[in-house]
């Protein structure tokens, strides 16, 4: 290898190793409260990678209490309305946000009631939801599309506020119509800013996922959640927020992969 | 029509004009409320006042039904319903904002503290940095359980809830800000010949202080979010609690009262939060 690769390559295994030394710690002080406050109230790390596995395979305490044996369609069932809220939702909040820029009405129209929406908590409509649509997935999906159109409206008006003057009045120069203008200049430099937002907001929705199917929902994590609660099972209960906090980072990579080519253009570096 | 738009433009002030559409913005949305309450009511005369209450409605059944929250001491001393309702608000107002407010700043604080010490410490973020960065992507609202079991629905649980998941946010907030102070201010004090503590004292942490303020801002909207579903599932009192069990009684117009008032809330804070960064940050061009 040539000197330069080298260095790098060996700098990035000495912070891997740091890290890896962190890790280490906390899970060797995780196994020392363990024993000293004994299993009960907090399992220790085999425990719990037992019940990591076994969640996957069949277990009989998942099944009791109107569950299922596995934690597989809970899964399955948390990832769809997820997904279609977050479609729902983006699409609802970037054209709404759209929207209210172009037409200066629908903004002054629009933008009180957004905003005074936005000041309450996304959770506070939970009970609402649950209240006009029973304890159904039809809930949870609609929490969703509304806390993420909320969050992307004000994102996008945002964004295309800031994108840089000199841009739009470069591309007058050069003759645009206001059609061209929005399609070629506006929305390529919101792009990127949009992507951060979308990111933040897309994230913060799994958590709304699982506290809304904790509070009334057939099927779902949260339903398994609260299917493990009663029997105190901290090693059940920990192993299924590890599998929730697997999911939300595996959908905020594939974002990222996604949609990684949306940020190439931007001169501004790229926190990943 | 267009030219009964281009009269109005021209007689009225542009301002006037905006303010015109913002109040439409609201009148629309009392008006669309009206005809849904009023569509459900066709729909289901029996109950749709529970499900869906006119204005009318709100103010006046759902706020003295609010009364039915009071504890038993309280009836006995107060006749009027609505007063009771004012007070059972009260009451429940500053259990929630206590809980808010202080988990706030227990947490925030315990944040700032250990960002900064990522942020100055080379050895602490090789260390934990990795770890606080995967202990972060844990979603915030999917510890409730372990919380609940862990404490049950007490107060101390619901705090440390709180505690904890702003620390995590405000840590790496603050992390980031202290990486991000310009090395060029910390140079010009060195060559002045500032100690270590002094560059701290007099260099990063005011410079560090806007984007502290931001984050707040942001962990405060965070903080109603986690304190709320904190007296969702467990809490004996606060106004996250009379929101769900008027939901399990299907109240709703007492769940529209509710969250008018979280609204309400959320900007008071908002502004002082507001207020108090102009304050402290006053020194930035």
């Amino acid at each position: 290898m040539i000197g330069g690769a080298w260095l790098e390559l060996r700098s990035k295994v000495i912070s891997l190793l740091w890290g890896a030394g962190g890790i280490a710690l906390f899970v060797v002080f995780w196994w020392a409260i363990s024993v000293a406050i004994g299993r009960e109230r907090l399992p220790p790390p085999p425990e719990v990678i037992r019940q990591l596995y076994e969640i996957f395979i069949g277990s009989p305490m998942l099944a009791s209490r109107g569950g299922v044996g596995t934690v597989v369609p809970h899964l399955v069932n948390s990832v769809a309305k997820y997904l279609v809220g977050v479609v729902v939702g983006v699409t609802l909040g970037i054209g709404l946000g759209l929207l209210m820029k172009c037409s200066a009405t629908v903004h002054d129209i629009v933008i009180i009631p957004v905003e005074g929406i936005r000041t309450v908590p996304a959770l506070a409509f939970t009970p609402f939801l649950l209240l006009w649509f029973g304890p159904t997935a039809l809930a949870v999906v609609f929490l969703v599309i509304i806390y993420i159109s909320l969050m992307l409206v004000i994102s996008t008006v945002n964004a295309i506020d800031n994108v840089p003057r000199i841009y739009l009045e470069f591309a007058k120069t050069l003759g645009t119509t206001e059609r061209q203008l929005f399609r070629s200049v506006v929305l390529p430099a919101i792009l990127p800013e949009l992507r951060g937002g979308i990111r933040v907001a897309i994230s913060r929705s799994w958590g709304l996922v699982i506290v809304a199917e904790l509070m009334g929902s057939p099927l779902g994590l949260g339903k398994a959640l609260t299917v493990v609660t009663p029997y105190f099972a901290i090693s059940t209960i920990i192993a299924l927020i590890i599998v929730t906090t697997a999911l939300a980072n595996i959908t905020d990579i594939c974002f990222l992969v996604a949609t990684r080519r949306i940020s190439r253009w931007a001169p501004q570096y790229e926190e990943h | 029509m267009k030219s009964g738009v281009a009269w109005i433009h021209a007689r009225v002030s542009l301002r006037g004009m905006r303010a015109l559409k913002r109040s439409l913005g609201v009148l629309l949305f009392l008006l669309l409320w009206e005809v849904g309450a009023y569509l459900i009511k066709l729909k289901n005369p029996q109950f749709h006042s529970n499900i869906f209450p006119s204005i009318a409605y709100i103010f006046t059944e759902s706020l003295t039904g609010i009364a039915t929250f009071a504890t038993v001491d309280l009836v006995r001393t107060q006749q009027s319903s609505v007063v009771l309702a004012l007070i059972v608000l009260a009451q429940n107002s500053v259990v929630t904002l206590t809980r808010l407010l202080g988990g706030s700043f227990i947490g925030i604080g315990v944040g700032i503290m250990i960002g900064i010490g990522i942020g100055i410490s080379k050895l602490f973020r090789r260390l934990f940095g990795p770890l606080l960065n995967v202990v972060r992507t844990v979603p915030l609202l999917a510890l409730i359980p372990l919380f609940l079991v862990w404490f049950g629905g007490a107060e101390i649980g619901i705090y440390l809830y709180i505690i904890f998941g702003l620390a995590m946010f405000m840590l790496v907030y603050t992390a980031n800000a202290v990486q991000n102070v310009q090395p060029i201010y910390i140079e010009f004090a060195k060559t002045l010949g500032a100690s270590k503590g002094q560059v701290f004292r007099t260099v990063i942490l005011p410079a560090i202080v806007p984007e502290l303020a931001g984050g707040t801002r942001v962990c405060l909207g965070i903080a109603w979010g986690i304190t709320l579903a904190g007296e969702y599932l467990a809490a004996q009192d606060g106004l996250g609690r009379i929101l769900i069990w008027s939901q399990i009684y299907m109240f709703a117009g007492r769940m529209v009262i509710i969250v008018l008032l979280f609204m309400m809330y959320a900007i008071l804070i908002n502004t002082v939060v507001l207020r108090l960064k102009e304050y402290a940050a006053g020194w930035m061009p």
